[in-house]
């Protein structure tokens, strides 16, 4: 029986010397009341189950009278001292508190001026019982004023913390207990006995966890702030602007740590977000921190404010109340969402450099087609002179000329038309995508078949057909009837031939998209030449050949990048030896009714 | 019959040349072609001031936009804030296709716009067709033309 016993207050002793160990640490780091309190609820149990080694054989007479005494004064500290430390964190007021001192005080007096106790077995006075009422509810009072005011003080605290408090509140719940019981049941029962002892045990070890958190105890604590957590961080992942960043992060770090406030200051010492804090409250933090050395760990600016220092800048929390007793954790978060905070805001330095290229390059590229379109438009107006007084001179002054005159004069004719065509596809080159429209439904068949017949007319001996049925289009009506006008008539001139065969057809893209197929049976474009001429003035004859400028493919490819497509060209069609198939490659967008995409049309190519 | 008057407003002499060229050609001996530099002489020219105090009123008017001192918009603003000329017709020939120099040339009550082609075939049936409309077909005021 009395093994149990002392095995129990062997257990009790080592884990408030244990405890008393880790806040004697804590004190010496920082000395607050707060610890201070701790440290002595702590002491005074130690004190009073060591005490027991050193128990006189008869605690009522001699030095046995006083060692009573002294034990009972000091254990009437135990629950002023959780009042105080509950005081020290702000659950309970100055008034409260220094009516427990009071108490306090009135329990040492009332105990140092009764007589000794009777000894056991001999009758007990009536002051006894009056005295033991009165001890025990001083305890109860203040037990219960300290279990509600730390139950209280850990409201909206980090869950930690929170729990930390709560278990506090509850040892002095179970501790208050354990002695009301134990004073109720003097003379008790073995079983009754190793229950209170079982019971005190319990109330050590629901104090001893607040101080000293088993790690998997602690991550279940966390575990409701570590979600709300992961959901911001999972929004700094997407964030695209340090606004968004600091929106993100800011408020949820002022909740999940407990202050209630935070702020995020940028390098140059400005405030980028606060929450729970005013502007000026926000910038005189930022103040303090602007000349202060950024270091790898978090800092305390000032008592209950930490700061974690970013790549460029601060976060700063307002700490909870609680941090001089608990900072380690708080401190331990900040540290982990800091690092997150710097990637994060490394991220969208990046992506507004990104953006800034973009936007220098979409600049650089608007001013050269703004370039293209004003030269070629000036370049105009002179040229049309100088064919007017071509045609003049020809028409006025023709007959005399001899001998080459009329070939050069000729010359310079067929020069300055192909000077004309060459800026008037510049022209048309640099307005594509200019002041165009979004797109209406168009139908291509009927487009295709007109420009069919349209060339038709040129290439009498060739043979064009449109195959199959081409479907509506969300295009618009100029650029689809030049983008086909080009591709057959350029399938008409380079094929070398007069009977050339030109199909023009569709089918559908594995994306869901439209291609459009003009195929040639004619002479054809080596493989190594097919991607060169689709650029600008990229031909395969020489100027004024006959071949053209160079620019029909280039207004192809760019008729279908302004759709969101492209331009591919590639060998003969099916069943012709020799030819062109060139394809225009346009995204589902263009389609009115969606085909849906072919999905893993390789595999199943693979598979058959 | 009275030779109709055009006053062509163009800076480029090449043009002019070929744009009267084309209107001679297109309505024969009965027009008469005054050709102005700039805006300034054109507005000279209709006011008839300086060297143009006896210039007389033409039936049409025809104006680039891009001339040197005062452009053709404010050539044509004035004309068409002004009580005496405004029932003049004018018709722009412009080398511009820009959606906004049309709708500014309308806003300022221009009578036709016309893209100055960009040959000189197409400059010659657009001056031709020009000169069909306001010299034949349409009816003027004062009397003009047909």
């Amino acid at each position: 029986m009395d093994v149990v016993l002392d095995a129990v207050s062997t257990v009790e002793a080592l884990l408030c010397l244990a405890v008393a160990v880790v806040l004697g640490r804590r004190w010496t780091q920082q000395r607050s009341p707060a610890t201070a309190s701790a440290l002595g609820v702590f002491a005074v149990v130690a004190l009073v189950i060591a005490s027991s080694a050193v128990q006189p054989d008869d605690p009522t007479r001699g030095w046995g009278a006083v060692y009573t005494e002294v034990l009972v004064c000091v254990l009437v500290t135990l629950p002023y001292l959780l009042v105080r430390l509950t005081w020290a964190l702000g659950g309970v007021s100055d008034r409260v508190h220094r009516a427990m001192a009071a108490l306090l005080a009135g329990e040492v007096l009332v105990t140092l001026a009764s007589p000794p106790l009777p000894p056991e077995g001999a009758p007990r006075p009536g002051w006894v019982l009056a005295y033991t009422v009165f001890v025990l509810a001083a305890w109860s009072a203040q037990s219960l004023v300290a279990a509600h005011g730390l139950w209280r003080a850990g409201r909206g605290e980090s869950a930690v913390v929170r729990h930390r408090m709560r278990s506090l509140a509850l040892g002095a719940v179970v501790m208050n207990l354990t002695l009301v019981l134990s004073s109720a049941t003097a003379e008790a029962s073995d079983v009754a006995a190793v229950s209170i002892a079982l019971l005190g045990l319990v109330s050590i070890v629901l104090f001893a966890l607040a101080f000293l958190v088993p790690p998997s105890l602690r991550l279940l604590w966390r575990q409701q702030d570590l979600t709300a957590l992961s959901s911001a961080e999972r929004g700094l992942m997407t964030a695209t602007t340090r606004a968004d960043v600091a929106a993100t992060i800011v408020p949820v770090l002022a909740s999940v740590l407990g202050g209630g406030a935070a702020a995020l200051v940028g390098a140059d010492g400005e405030v980028e977000r606060a929450a729970g804090l005013s502007r000026a409250q926000a910038q005189a933090l930022a103040d303090r921190l602007r000349d202060r050395p950024q270091a790898d760990d978090v800092q305390q600016v000032v008592p209950g404010v930490l700061a974690a220092a970013l790549d460029g800048g601060w976060l700063v929390v307002q700490a909870g109340r609680l941090a001089p007793v608990f900072g380690d954790d708080e401190a331990v978060l900040l540290g982990r969402v800091a690092t997150l905070v710097d990637l994060a805001l490394q991220r969208v330095s990046l992506f507004e450099q990104e953006c800034r290229s973009r936007r220098a390059a979409e600049a650089a590229n608007d001013d050269l087609e703004t370039l293209l379109h004003s030269v070629s438009h000036d370049l105009r107006s002179p040229l049309i002179s100088v064919l007017g007084y071509l045609d003049v001179l020809r028409q006025e002054h023709g007959a005399q000329l001899t001998g080459a005159g009329p070939h050069y004069l000729e010359r310079i004719s067929v020069n300055a038309v192909y000077m004309q065509h060459l800026i008037a596809d510049l022209l048309e080159l640099s307005r594509i995508g200019r002041n165009e429209d979004p797109t209406t439904p168009l139908e291509l068949q009927q487009v295709a078949r007109q420009v069919v017949e349209a060339a038709s007319l040129g290439a009498p001996a060739a043979s064009l057909q449109v195959v199959g049925t081409l479907p509506p289009v969300l295009m618009g009506d100029v650029r689809a009837r030049q983008l086909l006008t080009n591709l057959v008539d350029n399938a008409i001139t380079h094929s070398g031939r007069d009977d050339v065969q030109v199909t023009v057809s569709a089918s559908d893209a594995p994306d869901g998209g439209l291609l459009l197929h003009v195929c040639d049976d004619g002479v054809g474009v080596p493989a190594e030449y097919r991607e060169r001429v689709l650029r600008v003035f990229e031909r395969l004859g020489p100027p004024g050949s006959g071949s053209g400028t160079g620019m029909g493919l280039a207004i192809c490819k760019r008729i279908c990048e302004q759709v969101g497509g492209t331009l591919t060209l590639g060998g003969p069609p099916r069943g012709a030896a020799t030819g062109t198939t060139v394809t225009a490659v346009l995204p589902p967008a263009v389609r009115i009714s969606p085909v849906p995409a072919q999905r893993g049309t390789a595999d199943s190519q693979e598979l058959v | 019959m009275n030779a109709a008057r055009v006053l062509l407003a163009e800076d480029d002499a090449d043009h002019a040349f070929f744009t009267a060229r084309a209107f001679r050609d297109a309505h024969g001996a009965d027009v008469e072609m005054h050709t102005v530099r700039d805006g300034a002489e054109a507005l000279d020219y209709l006011h008839q001031r300086g060297r143009y105090a006896d210039a007389p009123r033409p039936h049409l008017i025809v104006l680039d936009l891009k001339m040197p001192k005062v452009d053709g918009l404010e050539v044509l603003a004035q004309i068409k804030g002004d009580e005496e000329l405004r029932t003049i017709p004018t018709v722009v020939l412009s080398s511009s296709d820009r959606p906004q120099d049309v709708a500014d040339s309308y806003d300022r009550h221009a009578n036709s716009y016309v893209t100055k082609p960009a040959s000189l075939t197409g400059l010659r049936e657009g001056v031709a067709g020009l000169a069909k409309y306001w010299l034949d077909v349409a009816t003027l005021p004062n009397g003009a033309a047909s």
